[in-house]
């Protein structure tokens, strides 16, 4: 099991349209030394649930992005899992009385102020927005510097982890080419291989 | 870093697309790419601008308004010989084209 100081839970949605934005928080939170933490998908209710407050109790650092609290078309349902996953979240560091009390979280939003009309409740923790605009650049920034708030403030620049992750994603690419994958392969990619071949570049790069 | 990025990562879907023999090739090459640099030049995008990168560096080379006036620039060095090839990145950072 990785170490509780070591792990970040990254509590946001799993769909395609996500992807572009789950990448650059991947590679930021690796980039800074920390594991990312992802819940499984198709796991039944009961387990995923109990999988979920384990992944939680596992790691120390969480990210919530709230940014689907509203549907994008008439008749599509809001996603409420983001919010309820924070609540366990929060509701673990509240009444905990060992090391879970060193808990830090980070909630994350498209627009800056709209938690204060949907979940007013979560005033007073860390809340950014990574913004409509250059959001790859933002999601980023905002993530590296919560890292230099709650962890140290020696952490590479935003500047320097997005150049990275655009060189990143290049030897990817070019990497999975040359065992034959197709462009779509490429798109498809897991996130536990996505995880896994950015960890691997970076061990690299740093070295 | 050694051990921070192995395993123990819970994962968000089943089907893995890379087992065995690829995983391995492609961990390797990935490798290799992380540590060479191979003189490419990297068109990414800055905030309200684009950049020209060079393939190693964290640092910007140049800013342009636009990302034709950037691949412009990039190309120019290829022609002369600063440059072997051109990554134009999406706005989301993934590669668009290669030229």
């Amino acid at each position: 099991m990785m170490a509780f100081s070591k792990s970040i839970f990254i509590n946001c949605p799993f769909d395609n349209s996500y992807r572009r934005m789950l990448h650059p928080i991947i590679f930021t939170c690796l980039y800074c030394k920390l594991v990312p933490q992802l819940s499984e998908l198709s796991d039944s209710g009961t387990q995923r649930i109990r999988n979920i407050i384990t992944i939680i109790k596992n790691s120390k650092y969480s990210i919530h992005d709230l940014s689907r609290m509203k549907s994008k078309k008439v008749n599509e349902l809001s996603r409420f899992n983001m919010p309820f996953e924070l609540g366990i979240d929060i509701g673990i560091r509240s009444n905990a009385t060992d090391k879970l009390k060193a808990k830090k979280c980070l909630i994350i939003d498209v627009e800056r102020y709209r938690y204060q009309e949907a979940l007013s409740d979560i005033s007073g923790n860390d809340i950014a927005s990574y913004r409509k605009r250059n959001q790859i650049e933002n999601v980023i920034k905002v993530i590296r510097d919560w890292f230099t708030r709650t962890i140290k403030p020696e952490q590479p620049s935003a500047s320097k982890i997005y150049m990275e992750f655009t060189e990143f994603l290049s030897d990817l690419q070019e990497s999975l080419e040359s065992v034959d994958f197709s462009s779509s392969d490429i798109k498809d990619l897991t996130a536990s291989e996505f995880i896994y071949y950015t960890g691997k570049w970076i061990d690299e790069r740093k070295k | 870093m050694p051990g921070t990025m192995k395993a123990n990562v819970n994962i968000m879907a089943k089907k893995k697309l890379t087992s065995g023999s690829k995983k391995a090739k492609v961990t390797k090459a990935l490798k290799t790419a992380a540590k060479t640099n191979t003189k490419k030049v990297h068109v990414v995008k800055r905030g309200s601008k684009w950049a020209t990168k060079s393939e190693g560096s964290q640092k910007a080379s140049k800013l342009f308004n636009t990302q034709k006036d950037a691949l412009k620039a990039a190309k120019s060095r290829v022609k002369k010989g600063s440059a072997t090839s051109v990554v134009v990145h999406k706005k989301d950072g993934k590669i668009a084209k290669r030229k």
